[in-house]
């Protein structure tokens, strides 16, 4: 019976509940395209930064990280690569063997990093195809060598020259080696960009006579979200020998930027959470105003308090809901049309994003658990405000409500 | 005389009002506020960035380069005769800078030994605040250091302790010092603790032959708005030599400025859209309430546009009167959260204090940016009330009278 009259009740006055249902609709509205705005920024600068060079997660011989030297590198072996196939969630891995060479031109020297890689894996990991300026990425049994355009540059080569790598080997004998240059890379990270050189890794692992060695196994995950658990299902399954590191240990100086920029989303969600509670409470407070006259009159012919006030309730509940259901119908395709085409910024601020190489786009992400969590809690508070009107409505005496 | 109607009309109707000033006023405070939030964010790391690391301006030896080699060093005379009594400079450190390896028992790692007068290192960057244990550098010692406590942790050092660093001199050879441990430091920025040593300038030049000259200079403003003409200036004195603003010094920072700019941005149209969802939605209640009203006043000869104007007025008014209440507000949660501050500890727990991060924002609000946010409060609530006077416009007078 109330629900019924409840029901009737928002159909009596359209337009005044239709508007009610669009404060709801545009609530969740701004809810859904915030929190999906937010977290699609900050997943694809994990994925940018994740894609300069670290990768989401990297497993080490122990003391790997606090002494980077071949003595502390380890034999490529089926444990660590069963481990990593069979942790849920990994979907990549690929081992590198890195050192720290001379790279010459004859003329010119310069120190500079050497990543010997897997070349198909590195390229889905950490993105180099899109870095190439000029020549063509590296293949598994090449012998040639992809160089940072910066360090290029300081050497005076170019493509197709030859460069000559001298370092120390696995065992403490000199290693020198001669290849030429199939590509020239650039990176947005300065320090990246004038000393990195990528070798494949049976080159390499010839070269610094370490044969089926690796200093690291770098991990892709499938979702970001999950690398604690990645982090800790690959402890349980690897002995003591080896360190597994995420990219935020790895580099702390990034993370801070990222940290400091969740606590301010926090902060920017609380006070849009205000405003949009604020914006239905309003037209709560607008509906009262109006209905003065018709609550004193259903008083004055003796209808309890307490069932107007249940029937204002049920009503107030009715409009949340259809106003959450309008809310997700109409964020939909706002949310998929940013994940399409992101927000993009031009000038000086997408300058200052390049320098890094990072894309100065905006996304959103499309997860539908985003919908349905902002779209409950906007319902939660439409029922705390909707508590308001019905309190309203118990203190309500029929003349003076009457008169206006 | 439209205005008057619309000035009566608002206090005919005193719940539509009070709703429209406080929707003004919340989205002008929230405005305000996230723009303090972001913009008091942005300061903190810059003041970082300015004040404990790189200073406004450093000048170097075009070849120093990345390898920082002691050989590419500067006249110290003349660069001190170029900065001493320049206008807009309020301290500068002339530093010797060699880079080498300190090795103990427990490990050894690459390090960059910075060779400062403790006064003027003190006047650019206020290095005695870092020193958690011991003392700050003391000039009248002999060969003491300063070392993060980060990295003695490292290397199991403590005050008292004597290390050996190896370099490379301005000649290009091995040479090594032994240096006594004076006092232990930490600053905001972990991993540049762990590669940077402190020593007496004098003490490193004897070592590495760099007497009379230096590797880097280090340049504090009075202002921040100076660095530009500083810049240019410095860079027609001194053209021969490398002269780089922080922006350089330290993209980061200025990567994290421009993202908190996009931010500032992004959140500012969103909360302009809430603000506008909740003045259409209560206007667009007035005004169907008021269809008789406005029916009447149809009827008895008011023009249309006359109507549309007396309904855009009256959001018009009301934004006018809540607006400044919102700025008051705002200044108020600013002025206030700027002497507490905001621990984003409490929001973010304890992981930000692991990399020794200021955790706590101070909000800030600059005047441009008020004057940004009152205006674009005014015009959201002007397009606003747009569509329900539209709305009151398509009302046909006989059928308002009748409904």
């Amino acid at each position: 019976m109330l629900i019924k009259l409840a029901w009737r009740n928002i159909w009596r006055n359209r337009s005044r509940s239709l508007i009610t249902m669009s404060a709801v609709a545009s609530a969740v509205l701004l809810a859904v395209v915030t929190v999906s705005l937010q977290k699609g920024v900050f997943d694809n600068l994990i994925k940018d930064v994740v894609s300069l060079y670290t990768g989401y997660v990297q497993v080490h011989a122990r003391g790997y990280w606090e002494e980077q030297t071949l003595d502390n590198s380890f034999e490529i072996n089926d444990t660590l690569d069963r481990a990593a196939r069979e942790t849920p969630g990994v979907i990549l891995a690929a081992h590198r063997l890195e050192t720290f060479a001379l790279a010459s031109s004859g003329e010119k020297t310069r120190a500079c990093l050497v990543v010997g890689i897997d070349p198909g894996a590195e390229d889905s990991l950490t993105r180099l195809t899109p870095k190439i300026q000029s020549g063509a990425m590296l293949r598994r049994d090449d012998q040639s060598v992809l160089v940072a355009q910066g360090l290029a540059q300081k050497l005076g080569l170019g493509l197709r020259d030859t460069l000559v790598l001298l370092t120390q080997g696995y065992y403490g004998s000199t290693a020198a080696i001669k290849l030429p240059i199939a590509g020239l890379l650039r990176f947005g990270a300065p320090d990246l960009n004038e000393r990195t050189v990528y070798l494949p890794l049976a080159v390499a692992q010839h070269w610094l006579d370490a044969p089926n060695r690796a200093t690291s196994l770098v991990l892709g995950l499938e979702d970001p979200r999950r690398m604690p658990a990645v982090q800790r299902e690959m402890e349980r399954q690897l002995p003591g020998r080896y360190e597994i590191m995420n990219w935020k240990e790895m580099m702390p100086g990034i993370t801070q930027h990222i940290e400091s920029d969740t606590a301010g989303a926090y902060i920017m969600l609380g006070v849009l959470y205000l405003l949009i509670s604020f914006g239905i409470f309003s037209t709560l407070l607008m509906m009262l105003a109006e209905r003065r006259r018709e609550f004193g009159m259903l008083l004055a012919l003796g209808m309890h308090p307490p069932l107007i006030g249940r029937v204002v309730f049920l009503e107030t509940i009715f409009l949340t809901l259809c106003g959450c259901i309008a809310g997700i119908a109409l964020s939909w395709p706002i949310v998929w049309y940013l994940n399409v085409h992101p927000l993009e910024f031009g000038g000086e601020l997408a300058k200052t994003y390049e320098k890094f190489g990072f894309a100065p786009i905006f996304p959103t992400t499309l997860k539908t658990r985003i919908f349905v969590e902002q779209a409950l809690l906007v319902s939660c508070m439409g029922v705390i405000l909707a508590l308001y009107p019905v309190w309203r409505v118990l203190r309500m005496k029929a003349v003076e409500s009457m008169k206006t | 005389m439209i205005a008057i109607i619309a000035w009566r009309n608002l206090w005919r109707n005193r719940a539509r009002s009070l709703i429209i000033i406080v929707s003004v006023a919340l989205g002008m405070w929230a405005g305000s506020f996230i723009n303090a939030i972001y913009y008091g964010m942005g300061q903190s790391r810059m003041r970082i960035a300015i004040d404990h690391e790189v200073s406004h301006i450093q000048i170097h030896h075009p070849a120093f380069g990345d390898d920082q080699e002691a050989r590419y060093n500067m006249d110290a005379d003349s660069l001190r005769a170029a900065l001493e009594n320049r206008p807009g400079v309020r301290a500068f450190s002339l530093r010797s800078v060699a880079s080498g390896m300190l090795a103990t028992t427990s490990g050894s790692r690459g390090i960059r030994v910075n060779g400062v007068d403790p006064a003027a290192e003190q006047a650019t960057r206020n290095l005695a605040g870092f020193v958690r244990q011991g003392d700050y550098l003391n000039p009248e010692q002999r060969n003491r250091v300063l070392v993060s406590t980060k990295l003695a942790e490292k290397l199991k050092l403590d005050i008292g302790n004597k290390i050996v660093v190896t370099l490379l001199d301005t000649a290009g050879a091995i040479t090594s010092g032994a240096f006594r441990i004076c006092g232990l430091y930490q600053s905001e920025n972990a991993p540049l603790d762990e590669l940077n040593i402190f020593v007496v300038k004098a003490d490193l030049d004897r070592l590495i032959g760099s007497a009379g000259r230096a590797h880097e200079a280090a340049l504090l403003l009075s202002e921040d708005e100076t660095l530009m003409p500083v810049y240019s200036d410095l860079k027609q004195t001194l053209p021969r030599l490398k002269v780089e603003r922080w922006q350089e010094l330290s993209p980061e920072t200025d990567l994290i400025l421009s993202s908190l700019d996009i931010y500032t941005l992004v959140f500012m149209a969103i909360i302009l859209l809430a603000l506008s969802f909740g003045i259409i939605n209560t206007m667009l209640m007035a005004v169907l309430e008021r269809t008789r009203e406005l029916g009447v006043l149809m009827a008895v000869g008011m023009n249309k546009w006359r109507i549309f104007g007396m309904v855009v007025s009256e959001t018009v008014l009301l934004a006018i009167i809540g607006a400044p209440v919102g700025l008051l507000a705002a200044w108020a949660t600013v002025h206030w959260l700027n002497r507490t501050g905001i621990d984003l500890s409490i929001l973010m727990g304890e992981v930000m204090r692991d990399f020794g991060y200021a955790t706590i924002i101070y909000p800030e609000l600059p005047w441009h940016n008020v004057i940004q946010t009152l205006e674009l409060v005014l015009i959201a609530a002007l397009l606003a009330a747009v569509f329900p006077a539209w709305k009151a416009l398509r009302l046909r007078p006989v059928e308002a009278i009748r409904g």
